[in-house]
């Protein structure tokens, strides 16, 4: 079963927590695209946070295309294939700095790392 | 052995008194069958109707809970009752109208109170949420009553403002209760909204907590359906001016409170099932 907790007692904020672990989820396939999210009141009152938080968090997803919000089905997960531009560049940006950051904990060099890639996929 | 005669034919006991004696002890009688004990064979019967296990551990939170939601719908029902029952009432009225009852606008008004009963009884769940915890499954109204009862609301609602605006009897009246059904309608929809993002209880109990929100979404919907039927009746009943229509919808004006107690009492659900079918 798919769940996410908040611990209140952790340095990060919440919001930043459900955030994560959205993003993860949806990154990771476990939510598709098209699945339906809960509304705003029923995560806030699940997780004991105010609406406002929950409300940030679907905005900050949404401004980063991961969902769209739609009148009638609530928020769902959006298809990779219906981002705009900005929303596509957004999400390459945060990926190459999630892709960067792990570089640089293996100790990896960006150009060993764009030799892997070629090596990997040569038709790209 | 000393016998005392009591002398009972001196001082008349009124009508009113009388009816003060019968509707005290009838509001009592109802109160007392809403607080009163909810015993196992209630309890089975509620875990078979919404298809939940309630194990000999989760029995004793389960009857507290149902025994204070029957509680506060029963109460509001009794409250109802003496409201149009009462001879102080009567007479603050119509000092001279017959003490019953039987009128539709006084037949009315305890299923207002049962339904806003119904509704305080959700309202005032206090559930904090469990673990912190969301599975994230978007929880719905549909999932804890047959919409068909929802759009029956509105179709009662609708036929009440037809019959509000083509009666040949009197308007106001009528608008004054289809009025109310509308208020009771809007109450149960916020009601029902609150039932559904109430937070969850834990994991383990899942299941009773779906069946808890199916339990209280019957009772609102239930009292709603009686509400806006009774007041549909009741704006259409002075649309004809023929006696034989309005002794046939007077009559049908208890189909509504039928439903209410089928859809509050009879009416299997299954809250698992009916999620799988909307997903």
């Amino acid at each position: 079963m798919t769940m996410i907790s908040v611990d209140p007692t952790s340095p990060i904020p919440v919001s930043e927590q459900i955030r994560s672990q959205l993003v993860d989820l949806i990154r990771n396939g476990t939510l598709g695209p098209g699945t339906r999210l809960p509304t705003v009141r029923q995560l806030a009152a699940d997780l004991g946070v105010a609406t406002n938080t929950v409300t940030k968090v679907f905005a900050a997803l949404e401004r980063d295309g991961l969902v769209v919000a739609n009148r009638r089905q609530g928020t769902v997960v959006q298809p990779f294939g219906e981002r705009t531009e900005p929303q596509r560049r957004r999400a390459l940006a945060d990926a190459t700095v999630r892709y960067v950051d792990e570089l640089t904990r293996l100790g990896v060099s960006i150009d060993e790392a764009i030799a892997t890639l070629r090596a990997l996929h040569p038709e790209t | 052995m000393t016998f005392v005669a009591l002398d009972c034919d001196n001082e008349p006991v009124s009508g009113e008194i009388i009816q003060a004696v019968i509707v005290s002890g009838i509001v009592l009688g109802v109160l007392a069958y809403g607080w009163g004990p909810v015993g196992p064979s209630v309890t089975l019967r509620w875990s078979v109707r919404f298809g939940v296990l309630v194990t000999s551990a989760e029995a004793p939170m389960v009857s507290a809970r149902l025994r204070r939601a029957r509680g506060i719908r029963w109460s509001g029902a009794a409250i109802g009752l003496a409201v149009v029952s009462l001879p102080s009432y009567m007479n603050l009225i119509d000092a001279d109208r017959a003490a019953s009852t039987a009128t539709p606008v006084n037949r009315l008004a305890p299923v207002l109170l049962a339904a806003i009963g119904a509704i305080i009884a959700e309202l005032t769940v206090v559930q904090r949420p469990a673990a912190r915890t969301s599975d994230l499954r978007p929880r719905s109204i549909v999932h804890y009553v047959p919409a068909h009862w929802l759009r029956t609301i509105v179709g009662l609602l609708l036929l009440g403002a037809v019959g509000v605006a083509v009666t040949q009897g009197n308007r106001a009246l009528a608008a004054a209760v289809v009025l109310s059904a509308f208020v009771i309608s809007a109450l149960a929809a916020f009601g029902l909204r609150a039932l559904v993002d109430r937070p969850r209880m834990s994991d383990e109990d899942r299941s009773i907590d779906d069946a808890f929100r199916a339990d209280g979404a019957h009772h609102i919907v239930g009292a709603t359906v009686a509400v806006a039927g009774s007041a549909a009746a009741f704006a259409l009943v002075d649309v004809f001016s023929v006696t034989a229509w309005s002794l046939v919808i007077e009559l049908l004006a208890y189909g509504p409170l039928w439903c209410w107690h089928w859809i509050a009492v009879t009416d299997r659900w299954n809250v698992a099932g009916a999620r799988m079918r909307s997903a």
